[in-house]
């Protein structure tokens, strides 16, 4: 699962208001848990999903992974390929393979196999 | 696949019936593979996204991929759900593009508001239809279903969905819901004369009314409508029960079909329906 699913992705379980953002938990006892993968870089789509996105969300999630972006940006950086490429990096090519996702209000666990989170009510 | 004539929804939830068997052999299936594909593309078609811009897209029963890969072949990227782990576990084989997530569509779409610019789904929403266990009720399933699919989708943003529908009640059933949700839209109808080519596309708009697009069909100069539309508008309730005496026959009949289209459970109508009962009723 991307960056990108993860920044949209919500809790949804019965009476939970704002279980956002879902907390990542990786499986240190996996010997491949996150996977860096090539993808097409499409600058149109990156600036797009960037005024969607909750970046504070993204700057912190990104950070987790070793990854440091800007702390905030204006209008001139979206014409930056330098730091379009830093997003594009951090939302499409970082792959959270074994894990579990925790929402912050509840406390249910999601797990994560094999790149796809369980999202089943009642796990 | 199924039997000739058993729909596999009678036979129990989809998560049962697409096992590992059967994910491989729908997998390799090359009719089902075409069929699965023209209708993705007749899905995106019907969701009219502006030209030549990347949207970020639902598919819902994404399956083992067959429509998404569509979807990134026209340079959409796409989130997809499904409830089945084997059908999921082809689609990680085929090494698909969009990013999958293992859920029951029927609990509800787990992101946050406005998040996708449209949806489409094949062949999966009529898998709501039936109850599997005693405590599922299909329209409040249906309802849950409509609701955040809404809420998810940017306003003015559509969904299609490709359906195998049962029953013209059924239809009714899943239109209903739809509309309290908030949905406006109808249906728009493929091949309608032909038994193997008719394909029900279910048109949803999460924002101010639009056209509906004409069904596709081989005789160009049909006059029969192919297409329904239903709105959020309501109908004033002394309107639709104007001239009718109260506890006749027609009055019995238009109550019940008021209980259909709630999704509530109606005796079929008969010669006795509203017959005049001895006195000691």
């Amino acid at each position: 699962m991307r960056l990108l699913t993860h920044n949209f992705l919500k809790c949804n379980e019965e009476n939970c208001t704002g279980g956002y953002p879902l907390q990542i938990k990786l499986d240190d006892t996996s010997s491949e848990n996150v996977k860096i993968l090539e993808q097409d870089f499409n600058k149109e789509f990156v600036k797009n999903v960037l005024s969607k996105v909750d970046y504070d969300v993204l700057y912190n999630t990104a950070k987790q992974f070793g990854i440091s972006l800007l702390f905030s940006y204006t209008s001139q950086h979206l014409e930056d390929e330098g730091f379009l490429n830093s997003i594009h990096h951090a939302l499409f090519k970082i792959h959270i393979m074994e894990g579990s996702l925790i929402c912050p209000q509840c406390h249910v666990s999601f797990p994560i196999k094999d790149g796809i989170p369980n999202m089943l009510k009642g796990n | 696949m199924a039997s000739r004539g058993r729909r596999p929804e009678h036979g129990g939830p989809p998560e049962l019936f697409y096992d590992e068997n059967e994910a491989r052999k729908y997998v390799r299936n090359s009719r089902m593979i075409d069929i699965q594909t023209r209708m993705a593309g007749r899905a995106l078609e019907l969701l009219y996204l502006p030209e030549n811009k990347p949207c970020y897209l639902l598919d819902i029963g994404c399956g083992t991929g067959l429509s998404g890969s569509y979807l990134s072949d026209e340079g959409h990227y796409w989130v997809g759900l499904d409830i089945s782990p084997a059908m999921l576990d082809e689609a990680v084989d085929r090494e698909i593009e969009g990013d999958l997530l293992l859920g029951d569509m029927g609990q509800g779409i787990p992101f946050k508001p406005g998040t996708f610019d449209g949806c489409i789904s094949i062949s999966a929403v009529q898998w709501l239809c039936n109850a599997n266990k005693k405590s599922e009720n299909p329209a409040k399933r249906l309802y849950c279903f409509f609701a955040s699919l809404f809420s998810v989708l940017v306003r003015g943003s559509r969904a299609v969905l490709q359906l195998y529908p049962e029953s013209s009640e059924q239809l009714e059933l899943i239109t209903t819901q739809a509309t309290k949700a908030g949905f406006s839209g109808g249906m728009v109808v493929d091949y309608p004369n032909s038994a193997k080519a008719k394909k029900f596309y279910l048109c949803l708009f999460s924002g101010p009314s639009t056209f509906i697009p004409e069904g596709l069909s081989e005789n160009q100069d049909e006059d029969e409508p192919r297409e329904s539309v239903f709105t959020n508008k309501r109908v004033p309730f002394r309107m639709s029960r104007r001239g009718m005496v109260r506890k006749s026959r027609a009055w019995v009949l238009e109550k019940k079909e008021q209980y259909r289209r709630q999704g509530r459970e109606v005796r079929p109508d008969t010669q006795y329906t509203g017959r005049k009962r001895k006195p000691r009723f």
